[in-house]
C-alpha cells in the first residue's frame, strides 16, 4: 500500500532529522509545528461535531497549572503531576459540557471564549497560588524527570510523539463508530438523534479527549519553556485562535487538515513575528487574516481537500468513484 | 397484536393547540395511512411519538410499554425508526457513510456496519451509489437514502413522512413495491401522505387529522366516503392521481 509507505518514509525521516541538523532555532520551528500540529488535532476533535471551540486555552492553562504548581512547590516530576492535571482539565471540560450540550452554533463559540476568560483572571488574582502576573519558573534541573534539558533535542522526540500520537487519536476516531456519529450531528443533530445516537454521550466524549490531549500538551510545553504566566497560560492568541485558524485552513473536521495548516502556519506565524512584529506589533495577526479570508473563500473546505483528491487519484483506492463532482442521472 | 398505542395525546405550542387528545393504536405489521390538510399537526403526531417533541399531555405505549417521555435515540434503539419530510443527507459524508451512521449504533464494529448498509442500500435500489455524494443524486434516490437510513435502525415500527411526495408517477410506482417488501419483512409502517392514489393502495386502514384532532378513521374506502373527511379536506382539493 503506497500510503503506508509514505507515512513510514515520513516518520523515518522525522526520526534522524536531529542527527543530521540540529541548530536550536530549526529544531525549536519543528518543534513548534508538532506542538501545533498535536494542539489542532485536539482541537478538531470537537469540530468533528461541528462545534468550533476558541476557549481551549483554558484545557491548556488549567493543565499547565497545575503541574507547574505541583513541580515548583511540591517537587513532584511532571510525569505524576500530569494526573492530577488531567483531572483539573476535565473537571474544567465538565463545566464547558453545559453550554457544548445546551448552546447551538457562535453561542458555544462565545460561551467557550468566556470560560478561557475567566479562568484567566482567576489565575491573575489568585497570587497565593499562581503569584499572579509575576509568574511562576520551573527549576532547572536537566533530566528526564524534571523534563528540563540542555538540548532541545528530548523536546524534538516527545513533542514528535504527541504529534503523531494526536494524529493517530484522530484517525482511528474518525474511521470509528463514534466518529461517523461525531461528523452525523455536525451535519443534522435532529436526524442523528432520531437514528439512535445519544448526541449527548457522543458530543461529551469528543469535548473530553479533546481537553484531554490539550491539557497533556499544557503539561509538556511548560516544562519545556521553564515558566508560566496567566497571559501566556490563558493566551486565547496561542491556545484558542492559533489551533482554530490552523484547523480552518488546513480543513476543519478532517484527519489531516491540522497537520497541513499547522505545518503551513507556524513557519509563517513565526516569520511574521520576527519580520513584522518589529515593524509594528499585531500587523502579523493582519497577515494571518488575509491568508484565512482568502482561503475560505477560494477553499472553503481548507487547503486539503484539492490535496485529498489530488492523492486519491495518485493512489487509486480498491472501490471505483462512481460519480466525482458529476450527476448520476 | 398492538404495537403502537396513542392515548389522549395532545401538544400545545404556547396558545396554539397542534395536536388534541388524539387517540388511535396501531397493530402488527399493518400499513397505517395518516393524512389531513397542510397544518393538521401530522408531522407533529409524528415528532411526538418519536421523540423530537414532548407531549403536552397524553401517553405513548410501544409494544405494551409506556415510552412517553424517552428520548429519540433511546426510542429507535426500541425500534421506532423514522424518516423526515425534508430529505437531509449528512453532507460530507459518502451514500454508504450516510447508512453506516445508523448500523454503528447497534453493530460497534465499522466493518459489520458497512456490511449491514450495504445490505440495506442493496435493498432500496441504491448499491450502485455506495460512494456517491448524496448532494449528487436525484430527489427520488435521495427520499430512497431517507429511507434507507432509517430501515438500517432495524425498526419494529417505521414512520414515513411524506417519502412519495415530490416523486413522479412512475418513481411512485417503483416506490410501492419497496414498501410492500418492507412490510413483508416484519416491518409495521406508519406513513403520511399526500398522494391518495397511492395511499389508497398500499394501506389498510387510514387515519384523517384536522386542526390537531382525530376525525375519521377507517379503511382508505370507508374514508374516502366519508363526509366529514370530504367536507374537511377531500372536498375542497381532492387529489385522485
Amino acid at each position: 500500500m503506497k500510503q503506508r509507505h509514505l507515512l513510514m518514509a515520513l516518520a523515518a525521516g522525522l526520526l534522524v532529522l536531529p542527527i543530521f541538523y540540529s541548530a536550536p532555532y530549526f529544531l525549536h520551528l519543528v518543534i513548534m509545528i508538532f506542538f501545533y500540529i498535536a494542539l489542532t488535532e485536539a482541537w478538531n476533535i470537537l469540530a468533528l461535531c461541528g462545534k468550533v471551540s476558541l476557549g481551549h486555552a483554558a484545557f491548556f492553562g488549567l493543565a499547565a497549572y497545575t503541574s507547574a504548581i505541583l513541580c515548583i512547590k511540591k517537587g513532584v516530576t511532571p510525569w505524576i503531576g500530569l494526573f492530577p492535571a488531567l483531572l483539573v482539565t476535565f473537571i474544567g471540560a465538565a463545566a464547558l459540557a453545559i453550554p457544548l450540550l445546551r448552546l447551538r452554533g457562535p453561542m458555544f463559540t462565545l460561551a467557550s471564549i468566556a470560560f478561557a476568560e475567566v479562568l484567566r483572571r482567576v489565575a491573575m488574582v489568585w497570587r497565593d497560588l499562581t503569584a499572579g502576573a509575576e509568574g511562576l519558573t520551573i527549576p532547572f534541573v536537566p533530566g528526564w524527570q524534571n523534563l528540563t534539558f540542555t538540548t532541545k533535542i528530548p523536546y524534538y522526540y516527545i513533542f514528535l510523539i504527541l504529534a503523531a500520537g494526536s494524529v493517530y487519536i484522530v484517525h482511528r476516531l474518525y474511521y470509528s463508530a463514534t466518529g461517523h456519529h461525531l461528523r452525523a450531528i455536525a451535519s443534522d443533530e435532529e436526524a442523528a438523534q432520531a437514528l439512535g445516537i445519544n448526541t449527548q454521550k457522543t458530543q461529551l466524549i469528543a469535548l473530553f479527549w479533546s481537553a484531554g490531549i490539550t491539557g497533556l500538551l499544557g503539561v509538556f510545553y511548560t516544562q519545556y519553556v521553564y515558566m508560566i504566566e496567566p497571559e501566556w497560560a490563558f493566551s486565547s492568541a496561542l491556545f484558542c485562535l492559533q489551533p482554530a485558524l490552523n484547523g480552518i485552513i488546513g480543513g476543519l473536521g478532517t484527519v489531516w487538515g491540522p497537520v497541513i495548516g499547522s505545518v503551513l502556519m507556524t513557519p509563517l506565524g513565526e516569520y511574521l513575528r520576527s519580520y513584522l512584529g518589529a515593524l509594528q506589533q499585531g500587523l502579523n495577526f493582519f497577515v494571518y487574516g488575509l491568508v484565512l479570508i482568502g482561503v475560505v473563500m477560494v477553499l472553503p473546505g481548507g487547503i486539503v481537500s484539492p490535496l485529498l483528491s489530488l492523492f486519491k487519484r495518485w493512489t487509486p483506492s480498491k472501490a471505483p468513484a462512481l460519480d466525482q463532482g458529476g450527476k448520476v442521472r | 397484536m398492538r404495537l403502537l398505542q396513542v392515548d389522549r395525546l395532545s401538544k400545545h405550542f404556547g396558545g396554539v393547540t397542534a395536536v388534541n387528545e388524539v387517540i388511535f393504536e396501531i397493530r402488527q405489521g399493518e400499513i397505517v395511512g395518516l393524512i389531513g390538510p397542510n397544518g393538521a399537526g401530522k408531522t407533529t403526531v409524528f415528532n411526538l411519538i418519536s421523540g423530537l417533541l414532548h407531549p403536552s399531555q397524553g401517553r405513548i405505549y410501544f409494544g405494551g410499554k409506556d415510552i412517553t417521555g424517552l428520548r429519540p435515540h433511546q426510542k429507535s434503539l426500541l425500534g421506532i425508526g423514522r424518516t423526515f419530510q425534508i430529505v437531509r443527507p449528512f453532507d460530507g459524508m459518502t451514500v454508504l457513510e450516510n447508512v453506516m451512521v445508523p448500523t454503528l449504533v447497534r453493530h460497534r464494529n465499522p466493518q459489520k456496519a458497512r456490511e449491514m448498509a450495504r445490505g440495506v442500500l442493496r435493498d432500496v435500489g441504491l448499491d450502485a451509489f455506495c460512494e456517491a455524494n448524496p448532494q449528487n443524486l436525484p430527489y427520488a434516490y435521495r427520499k430512497r437514502l431517507e429511507v434507507a437510513r432509517a430501515l438500517a435502525t432495524e425498526p419494529k415500527l417505521l414512520l414515513l413522512d411524506e417519502v412519495l411526495a415530490g416523486l413522479n408517477s412512475r418513481e411512485v410506482s417503483e416506490a410501492l413495491p419497496l414498501i410492500h417488501r418492507i412490510r413483508e419483512r416484519g416491518v409495521t409502517i406508519f406513513m403520511i401522505e399526500h398522494i391518495m392514489t397511492a395511499l389508497m393502495s398500499v394501506s389498510d386502514r387510514v387515519l384523517v387529522l384536522e386542526q390537531g384532532e382525530l376525525i375519521a378513521e377507517g379503511t382508505p374506502k370507508e374514508v374516502t366516503e366519508n363526509p366529514r373527511v370530504i367536507k374537511a379536506y377531500l372536498g375542497e382539493n381532492v387529489s385522485i392521481g
